[in-house]
């Protein structure tokens, strides 16, 4: 009876201290280490420092690696070795919410400041504005001096969430045309919505991009919806858009203009005018079908019309194929105007409050927003990717494209650092000076929308918009593709409305309010 | 009379019937695989504008050629082979004893373990916890992370449990008689008689880590350890074709990349195949069937 | 299998009884432990992580933490205006699968016993596993080119063949259904009707000889001999599919849907996917896992009905 006893005893306490050992090795990621060391090493290291980066990948550039020139630049002028993990874009949040759930945070990593708002609330990273004084960052802190561009990239509190790219070639996107197919057509460029049907219309008939394959209307994404921005007034039938007019945020999703705008882009879808893909083409197949050719019309930043040009004119000298940016339609109030990106990015890079190496990442960070930094982030290093020519402007090498190209590695979603106009002019040249002009002409500078910077509580109301969100999606596509009649348009805005959104749309006008207030 | 020759004719009917059924599903196999080398190697603009049915238009290699150059499909593959063969030993090597253990009556517990461990198959902790698990382990972003926390697939492990139980036990006792402990009869006795379960199910796992790239996505972040068929993805799948063009305006080349990229990661498994299959119609109907 | 009788006896007498054995199988119990430690460490340690579908887990927390919500997260997915179309789309694909492609490999190994010459039989079976072997990421890519109503294969030979319209399969949600149990009928018809042949090759040849005396025809001998001869192995692999129903695969689906055809594609393990990896919005660990959980309990349930259903009314089962 005893022997039993023990055995027992003695096998429970082995299971238990096994499960128990389990459950602390568990729990163990969240105790804070970090803590401890400080910011302070005793031992100072001798080679280079080590921080860990997470970033994300643009589908088209490579990944960053040891051998890129512009690794090797950074680890001999900073004296850092960089632990990059690039993730491809698409699976870059699930990626990035993986390794932050486990705890395992990397010293530096990027992601949209929406998120960083209830990151930096639960004390995963730090707020980078006393760091950036502490340390070497006050080209950072200069970077943001506009009120506006901090405000935008922080919290509701002005903790500084992370450190953004700074562009200052400011985009715009617009409707993009094919010049030859409209001369073959003797028409002049669109003004209207009705010219614009016609111009579609008859590419389509004429099959200009031959063999019946032409797509009179082709973009990538949810580019599509930009063809109809004049008769929302650029709402775009968003759930929470800001209205230039009235000055607030209005739900556009249940607007008569997005009706009419859905109407026009169901006449598109069902007379064929429009790539019946639209919904599912990703950028590299949309762009394959513009390069070859076959597509009249399409929708997209405007400096694409140079890329495309650019590379019809490398295929073919002689080439006929010729993109031109359209003039933006006049909108409801006869006003013709596109809305600006905004120069300062909403992917940040933030510091996890795990990083040991803090001084250095600061300077890291900093780095790309000095004059050495930023040259290299913009067209890489003398002798090596370009040379100063007679004009004593910068010029690429002739036959450096290799080392260009593994300068361009950081050109992703987005980075850190000032973003110039150099090395597009080292590109293409002059081909970019009708860009510069559009943009001074249509570029709208002062109504853009104010940053969503919000506090917790308003997160939680947000958070609960997927769901509207998703059925807004479906229920446009369903529009467009005729699987809702119109006669149904009543019925569906009843349904949005009973999803509660006006209290989102409380939430954006809470928002606006306070930025305006904001000092 | 008239009543066999209906029959008869019936017969040649459904004989007709059945062959050319057969044939057909045969090239409903074959043809996706044809279909997709002839389009690799067609002229790009006739391939985007769909004018590929069987025969190829305007041959060239050049996508082909892109690949290999640029992209790291070489890396790719021995990256998918490594996992693959250290995989399947650790999988084979771990199933198997547990399977024979299991089969012996003589293992205290062995019903209660039995259902512990099926029970297993229906309910798990989800990814996040499974996730910190692997990383409180340091197995992130080593080959370690993709083969250890599969290391023994219950539904494998049943099916090799049931063979071993069938083979007698007479044979094990009469073993014992002349003094030979477990391990000496898993080796001596049990192994050389069930090679062709174990090639089986060595031929499951094996398949499975060549094919897997969920837990490549999840636990690997370097991208030089990335398996086959990560890659294959982002290209065939996500749009991405990263290193593969160099210049913007060989964008056309798209989807002849897409399709080269599918045969080129297929080739293997389809020169490996007829060596392989031989030892299906043994091995796996023998565990399965008694469930 | 002989079962060993200690349904008489007392608790405390099994377990000294299984103690014996351990004392007498050190070894045996030594090579076990290998395994056991593995489902321990990778399998049940985790379930700790189960707790987090009761309690408003966030980024960070400890599992052993408070905030202890008991079963909100299961009360808010079943008032999502989503839950029923998740729920129908899971039980749908798995019914489609169930209806049509659960028979497919039974009547591909029928018809292919018919087959007499045997280099084309053996021919044609070697070719029908071989889609088994490709990769799903390689099939999600052949149905995705295949099927693209600009540069697909399929709407090409509709067009020529039928002179209608190209049909964009993958932005209409009412084909996805049909899309997937065809790809996987393809996929698996070779390989699962392996089981299914080796139990026809294993029904007496005396049964077909007494037929054919009767003169029972070719139908005949497939629906009164073969068929139920292989009952057992039907019913086995049956109870296994059904217990499999609410598992649909969200890797296969994940690689090939988008987001609009979400009203036929989205199924439970793909919605736990994206809620809980925050692929579009913040993510939810929590609900999450709830919903990971709710999904296990139906499956398990699910298996033993139909293992209870089929002990009852026939004489075979799982268990």
């Amino acid at each position: 009876m005893g022997k039993k006893c023990l055995f027992c005893i003695v096998l429970s306490v082995v299971v238990l201290s096994v499960l128990i050992a389990g459950c602390v090795q568990m729990d163990n990621t969240f105790e804070d280490k970090a803590d401890v060391s400080g910011g302070e090493t005793s031992v100072e290291p001798a080679g280079p420092v080590k921080i860990t980066l997470l970033m994300p990948q643009h589908p088209s550039r490579h990944v960053l690696n040891e051998e890129d020139g512009f690794y090797k630049e950074i680890v001999k002028r900073l004296n850092i070795e960089l632990d990059i993990n690039m993730v491809v874009g698409s699976d870059y949040q699930a990626k990035k919410n993986m390794i932050i759930a486990s705890g395992g945070y990397p010293d530096i990593f990027c992601d949209e400041t929406k998120n960083l708002v209830s990151y930096i609330a639960e004390g995963i990273i730090m707020d980078i504005k006393p760091l950036a004084e502490q340390y070497k960052g006050q080209d950072i802190l200069n970077a943001l001096k506009d009120k506006k561009d901090r405000y935008s990239v922080s919290d509701s509190s002005g903790r500084l969430l992370g450190v953004p790219e700074i562009n200052d070639v400011i985009w715009t996107n617009s409707l993009i045309i094919r010049k030859d197919w409209l001369n073959s057509l003797n028409l002049s460029v669109p003004q209207t919505m009705d010219e614009l049907y016609q111009y579609l219309k008859r590419c389509k008939k004429s099959d200009l991009g031959g063999d019946g394959s032409t797509i009179p209307y082709a973009t990538r994404d949810l580019s599509y919806i930009g063809i109809i921005e004049s008769v929302t007034d650029n709402k775009n039938g968003n759930l929470a858009a800001w209205d230039r007019y009235e000055k607030q945020y209005v739900c556009d999703a249940i607007s008569d203009q997005y009706k009419e705008g859905l109407k026009f882009l169901n006449k598109l879808y069902s007379e064929k005018l429009m790539d019946n893909e639209y919904a599912t083409t990703k950028t590299q197949q949309w762009e394959q079908k513009v390069v070859s050719g076959i597509v009249g019309l399409t929708y997209d930043n405007i400096s694409r019309a140079v890329v495309f040009n650019y590379a019809w004119a490398q295929q073919d000298p002689n080439t006929t194929y010729e993109a031109m940016i359209v003039p933006p339609l006049k909108d409801s109030h006869g006003n013709q105007w596109h809305e600006m990106f905004s120069p300062v990015s909403q992917n940040v890079y933030a510091i996890s409050r795990k990083n040991k190496e803090i001084e250095k990442s600061i300077e890291f960070l900093n780095y790309f927003f000095t004059d050495e930094g930023a040259t290299i982030l913009n067209i890489g290093v003398e002798g090596i990717t370009y040379e100063i020519g007679e004009s004593g402007k910068p010029q690429m090498l002739v036959g450096a494209e290799d080392a260009i190209n593994s300068f361009n590695a950081p050109d992703t979603t987005s980075f850190v650092g000032y973003k110039t106009w150099q090395p597009k002019e080292m590109q293409a040249g002059d081909l970019y000076a009708p860009i510069k002009e559009f943009v001074a002409l249509y570029g709208n500078f002062e109504t853009v929308a104010p940053p969503m910077v919000y506090t917790e509580e308003e997160m939680n109301i947000i958070g609960s918009a997927t769901s509207i969100q998703k059925y807004v999606e479906t229920s446009q596509n369903e529009f467009i593709m005729g699987g809702k009649s119109f006669e149904q348009w009543d019925e569906y805005v009843n349904k949005v409305k009973e999803m509660n959104i006006e209290e989102i749309i409380k939430v954006y006008n809470a928002v606006a309010k306070r930025f305006a207030e904001f000092k | 009379m008239g009543k066999i020759t209906r029959i008869k004719f019936i017969n040649t009917v459904f004989h007709i019937f059945n062959y050319c059924l057969m044939s057909v599903i045969c090239c409903t196999m074959l043809y996706p695989f044809l279909y997709m080398f002839m389009a690799s190697i067609s002229d790009p603009i006739q391939v985007m504008k769909n004018k590929i049915v069987l025969i190829p238009k305007g041959i060239t290699f050049h996508a082909y050629k892109m690949i290999f150059t640029t992209l790291n499909i070489g890396q790719g593959f021995k990256n998918s082979t490594i996992y693959t063969v250290v995989g399947t030993a650790i999988n084979l090597f771990f199933t198997s004893i547990t399977a024979y253990a299991m089969a012996r009556k003589e293992l205290a517990f062995r019903r209660f373990f039995t259902k512990a461990i099926t029970f297993t198959m229906f309910f798990g902790g989800g990814l996040i916890p499974s996730y910190i698990l692997v990383k409180n382990l340091n197995m992130i972003d080593s080959i370690w992370a993709l083969t250890i926390p599969g290391a023994i697939s219950t539904w494998n492990l049943l099916v090799l449990r049931s063979f071993f139980s069938q083979i007698p036990e007479s044979l094990m006792e009469s073993a014992k008689i002349d003094g030979a402990n477990e391990m000496h009869i898993l080796y001596k006795i049990i192994f050389p008689l069930s090679l062709p379960a174990l090639a089986t199910i060595g031929l499951f796992y094996a398949v499975g880590h060549w094919n897997s790239f969920f837990s490549a996505l999840i636990f690997l972040n370097s991208s030089e350890k990335y398996p086959l068929q990560l890659m294959i993805r982002y290209i065939a799948i996500e749009g991405g074709t990263s290193d593969v063009l160099q210049n913007f305006n060989d964008i056309i080349w798209f989807q002849n990349i897409r399709y080269s990229v599918m045969i080129v990661s297929t080739l293997p498994i389809i020169m490996i195949y007829p060596f392989v299959q031989k030892f299906f119609a043994s091995g796996v109907m023998i565990g399965a069937l008694k469930g | 299998m002989r079962s060993i009788n200690l349904v008489n006896k007392k608790a405390k007498s099994w377990f000294s009884y299984e103690l014996i054995k351990a004392k007498n199988n050190k070894l045996l119990l030594f090579m076990f432990s290998l395994g056991l430690f593995y489902y321990i460490i990778f399998h049940y340690i985790p379930m700790i992580g189960i707790s987090i579908a009761f309690r408003n887990y966030k980024a960070g927390q400890s599992f052993f933490g408070g905030n202890w919500v008991g079963f909100k997260h299961f009360i808010d997915f079943f008032n999502d205006p989503y839950f029923f179309q998740l729920l129908r789309n899971t039980m749908l694909i798995n019914v489609y699968a169930l209806v049509f492609g659960f028979p497919m490999p039974i009547i591909f190994a029928l018809l292919l016993n018919e087959i007499g010459k045997k280099l084309f039989k053996k021919f044609v079976q070697t070719i029908s596993y071989l889609p088994h072997f490709i990769s799903t990421v390689i099939i999600s890519g052949m149905v995705i080119n295949f099927l693209s109503s600009q540069t697909g294969i399929v709407n090409k030979i509709l067009v020529i063949l039928f002179d209608i319209d190209p049909i964009p399969f993958m932005t209409r949600s009412q084909y996805f259904r049909g899309i997937y149990t065809i790809t996987n009928i393809w996929k698996s018809i070779g390989w699962n009707s392996i089981i299914y042949i080796a139990a026809i090759a294993g029904v007496d040849v005396s049964l077909y000889d007494a037929a054919k005396v009767d003169g029972v025809g070719r139908f005949g001998k497939m629906w009164h001999i073969t068929l139920p001869s292989i009952k057992p192995t039907i019913i086995v692999l049956l109870i296994l599919a059904i217990g499999h129903m609410m598992s649909v695969g969200a890797e296969s689906i994940i690689l090939i849907y988008n987001p609009t055809i979400y009203e036929t594609a989205d199924v439970i393990s793909t919605y736990i996917y994206r809620r809980g990896l925050g692929v579009d919005g913040s993510p939810n660990y929590s609900f999450a896992t709830a919903v990971g959980l709710f999904n296990s309990v139906v499956n398990f349930s699910l298996l033993y009905i139909t293992n209870w259903i089929c002990r009852k009314y026939s004489d075979s089962s799982l268990w």
